[in-house]
């Protein structure tokens, strides 16, 4: 989205009211490598100087045009630097240098490079039965071209040319080294700029001696960093209404202030961003932790099952006490927590009931005092009623929340809000009005099935990838559901000793997991002793959490052998489910209390 | 493309008589063996071949070759009677054989086709995951196939047939392919109705439907039916006669193999189809027992 929006389609787009006079000084060239196509380019009995002076015809045919194309948008646009007219004038005849066939004139050459691309594309795809065609030399052709431009135009002369490069990963290793060379000699009037996935940067060859330098040669900004650190909600909040007000829903933004930057420190404003912020927590109001405690005690059916785990508790430690005496209307939250505190051995059924008392007489208590047992547990304690419960948890509602669930994917956002939106009209509420939290909740859950199915289009390993979030997040979902809740919401985990050691392709494999965001790496926040190496925690995409009923925030860690890591990323069914079980029976788990439709293999292990 | 097509519930059932040559792939399953002792057992020469995305090779007999050359190495085979076992063959093993064998002068071939049992589908029992199922063992990506390659560019008009199957990450992935150079209305999809068995269409439909919806694909949804290549290649036709002159027609063969021998034949045929193909290395024992047989004989146009 980004390198589309620095693009010079979306720069000197006929709809922006105004060009910044500035604009022409970075003109923008996407290019999103064909790689199926460049990856053509390999051996096949063809020398790999053939095949590199190949790719850089393919690039000086590609960037060629888009820099013809650049010229088309700047002269429909409301900039006055170029005229349509104009564009029939311009004349390149220097080019002919390079190859005779070339002709002077813009259009003509236009049609002349596309021809010379489908040339080289009938070459690539049969070079037995066709003739090599004559390559042109890649970057130095595209700095004869803006040259020649510069020359034509003098309103252009100072124009420089930043080209966007997409999918820069999925190119052959030598064309890589290529990219990086213009990479590293990048300078007016052509930058280049490649926009690469975590992990992405596998080689920093060039195809001279030195290699690439970060800082000297090339500047990393990390998109989804500045995204969280640079209040991602305001911008989640614009685009939201945006989108709405393309529809014709008004809302608090005016769309000709976001499209010009000359407004933007009217946006940075404090309270634009409180009324705009405002508007997002209207528009997807959340629940108190509060509101979600009472919640449970007005469904008879969450009532119901939080007096059946108090029931439960009670009868686990043979006490005689009244599980009503647990069931405090007036302060649910307790209320709640109450069945994990009841299932640990450390702590007495008096001790907890004195504590409720004081908790409901607002004396200084263990709930909410010192010990703060509703804060360590209520949100664990509720996903855990919910499940296996055929509606969502309202914890996943609001627009804070969609924020965090989207960690900085505008895309994730926008699904999320759009479900609840539809969602929403299927309820008959209009477009505009509030979401009702538990609608929701209902399209979290959507959103995160569709993405969780996603994984499996995530590169080459992108069917292990899916497999590995499945047994993780069941993992996680087993965890969420112990009794006693004693390490609650665990949804990320580090990988701590073990019999096994993970191999190369292990490593390899969870580089690919951060590559495609299905996990984020963090450095380990509690080390267990001060002697240990320092380690990284994997965070699970907060995406995928309301597909598994688990919790979003990073709360507590699970700390996995090796051996078991090793079996989750390339066990086998039965493995990684006698793993499941393994930990279910640890946990104290029972399957039937799981989701049906996470868990039933195991169930179904138990009834033979 | 003349296909005459038989279909048995056993091989003993099946009306043939003996090739010259035979070309299998490697066997991943219980109907894979089948179908290859079948071919060795009823023609004179065996010849294995299974090709690898990542070098352009194709391994012949245990020999790997440049896959250009195969036609070099198919050229004497082209003299006899030949059966395609395309159980075991891959998408790429059979384009490159119909491509080199038509070129060298051949004008029909046999092909085979078992059907499975079943699919492997492990957590079908669990209600979310009821219609996922686990064909492919590592999905290489969209990698390009000698002969049949092209550029995606919006410059030129192109035109995508997608034959789609169980896998919707592979569709998904396709599609993410084109991006921004094929419009949703250049795209058709191709549906296998009836299916192999009664129901399996619904894996189909559920599993691509919302892929197809959530790009808003709208460049037609066509039906032939999943053990149908005849039927399947008389929709490619019907989609080339209405596309302009100068737009180009490409296909991703992502569906049942018998969509995936028409796909072969109609690129081997013509020179201007491209192939988008994402190499799946099956997996193991991917399906469980052998169903029907078929026997396809396919007679060939000139190449264009």
């Amino acid at each position: 989205m980004l390198l589309r929006y620095l693009s010079h389609q979306s720069i000197f787009s006929p709809l922006r009211p105004a060009i910044p006079s500035d604009a022409l000084l970075h003109i923008g060239l996407y290019w999103r490598a064909d790689t199926q196509f460049s990856n053509a380019m390999n051996r096949r009995k063809i020398d790999p100087d053939v095949w590199e002076g190949a790719f850089n015809h393919m690039t000086a045919l590609i960037l060629g045009l888009e820099v013809l194309k650049s010229l088309v948008s700047i002269s429909c646009s409301t900039s006055t630097a170029l005229m349509p007219k104009d564009l029939t004038e311009l004349q390149f005849p220097r080019l002919r240098a390079f190859d005779q066939s070339l002709p002077s004139a813009f259009e003509e050459l236009m049609a002349r490079l596309q021809e010379m691309l489908w040339t080289l594309e009938a070459w690539v795809s049969d070079v037995r039965k066709h003739e090599q065609p004559a390559f042109l030399p890649g970057r130095k052709f595209i700095l004869a071209l803006i040259g020649e431009v510069a020359a034509a135009c003098p309103r252009l002369s100072d124009a420089v040319f930043f080209v966007y490069m997409d999918e820069y990963e999925n190119l052959s290793p030598y064309q890589q080294e290529l990219v990086n060379t213009w990479l590293k000699h990048s300078e007016t009037p052509l930058i280049f700029n490649l926009a690469i996935k975590r992990n992405g940067l596998e080689t920093k060859r060039t195809v001279g001696p030195e290699s690439l330098s970060d800082i000297h040669d090339y500047r990393t900004f990390d998109l989804e960093a500045d995204f969280l650190e640079e209040d991602f909600p305001t911008m989640a909040a614009e685009i939201l209404f945006l989108q709405a007000h393309l529809v014709g829903v008004k809302g608090p933004i005016d769309p000709n202030q976001l499209r010009d930057p000359s407004r933007l420190p009217e946006r940075r404003n404090a309270n634009y961003v409180k009324n705009l912020l405002s508007a997002a927590r209207n528009f997807l109001p959340e629940l108190s932790h509060d509101d979600l405690a009472r919640g449970v005690f007005q469904d008879p059916a969450l009532r119901k099952k939080l007096h059946d785990r108090i029931v439960r508790a009670l009868g686990s430690r043979g006490s005689a006490l009244s599980p009503d005496l647990f069931m405090r209307e007036r302060i649910p939250q307790a209320s709640i927590v109450a069945p994990a505190l009841l299932s640990r051995s450390t702590i007495s059924e008096k001790e907890i009931l004195t504590e409720i008392d004081k908790c409901e007489r607002d004396e200084d208590n263990n709930f909410t005092g010192t010990r703060n047992w509703v804060h360590n547990n209520f949100i664990g304690c509720l996903l855990n009623l919910y499940e296996p419960h055929s509606r969502a948890c309202p914890f996943y509602a609001g627009f804070e929340t969609f924020c965090q669930l989207s960690r900085g994917n505008l895309r994730h956002f926008l699904e999320l809000c759009h479900k609840s939106v539809t969602q929403a009209a299927s309820v008959n509420i209009g477009f505009g009005s509030p979401v009702p939290p538990t609608v929701q909740a209902e399209a979290a859950r959507q959103a995160s099935t569709a993405f969780l199915r996603e994984v499996r289009t995530f590169g080459s390993r992108g069917t292990q990838l899916h497999a590995f979030v499945l047994w993780l997040g069941s993992l996680f979902a087993l965890a969420h559901q112990r009794p006693s809740q004693s390490e609650s919401e665990q949804s990320h985990f580090s990988i701590g000793s073990g019999t096994a050691s993970l191999n190369d392709d292990d490593y390899v494999f969870l580089s690919e997991a951060v590559k495609w965001s299905v996990l984020f790496e963090s450095k380990a926040t509690k080390q267990k002793s001060d002697y240990e190496p320092e380690n990284i925690d994997y965070v699970l995409n907060p995406i995928y959490a309301p597909f598994f009923n688990i919790s979003f925030r990073k709360k507590r860690k699970l700390e996995l052998k090796t051996d078991e890591v090793i079996c989750l990323i390339r066990g086998s069914y039965s493995d990684v489910r006698d793993l499941l079980r393994r930990f279910s029976k640890g946990w104290d788990v029972e399957p039937q209390q799981i989701s049906p439709s996470l868990f039933s293999h195991l169930q179904d292990q138990n009834e033979k | 493309m003349n296909v005459l097509m038989q279909k048995a519930r056993a091989f003993s059932e099946l009306e043939f008589s003996k090739w010259g040559t035979a070309i299998v792939g490697p066997a991943v399953d219980a109907r894979g063996r089948e179908a290859v002792a079948f071919a060795k057992a009823n023609s004179d020469k065996l010849i294995e071949m299974h090709y690898d995305e990542a070098t352009f090779e194709m391994e012949i007999n245990g020999e790997r070759i440049n896959s250009e050359d195969t036609a070099d190495s198919l050229s004497a085979v082209a003299a006899s009677r030949v059966i395609l076992e395309s159980t075991t063959l891959g998408f790429v093993e059979t384009f490159m054989c119909c491509r080199s064998l038509l070129n060298a002068g051949l004008r029909s071939m046999s092909i085979l086709y078992v059907e499975p049992r079943t699919y492997s589908a492990p957590r079908r029992s669990q209600v979310l995951h009821k219609r996922d199922f686990d064909l492919s063992e590592a999905v290489p990506g969209y990698r390009p196939i000698p002969g049949a390659t092209f550029h995606l560019s919006a410059l030129k008009p192109q035109h995508a047939v997608f034959f789609l199957g169980y896998e919707d990450h592979r569709f998904e992935v396709a599609l993410e392919e084109l991006q921004q150079t094929v419009r949703p209305q250049d795209c058709s999809v191709v549906l296998g109705v009836p299916a192999f068995q009664p129901g399996w269409e619904m894996n189909s439909f559920a599993n691509n439907v919302h892929v197809i919806r959530s790009n808003d694909l709208s460049g037609g949804i066509h039906f032939c039916g999943a053990e149908n290549p005849a039927a399947a290649a008389e929709i490619l036709l019907e989609i080339r006669k209405s596309l302009r002159s100068d737009a180009r027609m490409f296909l991703v063969p992502i569906g049942t193999k018998p969509m995936g021998i028409a796909a072969a034949i109609f690129a081997a045929e013509h020179e201007d189809v491209g192939l988008l193909y994402d190499h799946p290395r099956r997996r193991t024992d991917r399906s469980s027992q052998s169903s029907s047989w078929h026997l396809y004989e396919a007679r060939f146009e000139a190449s264009k």
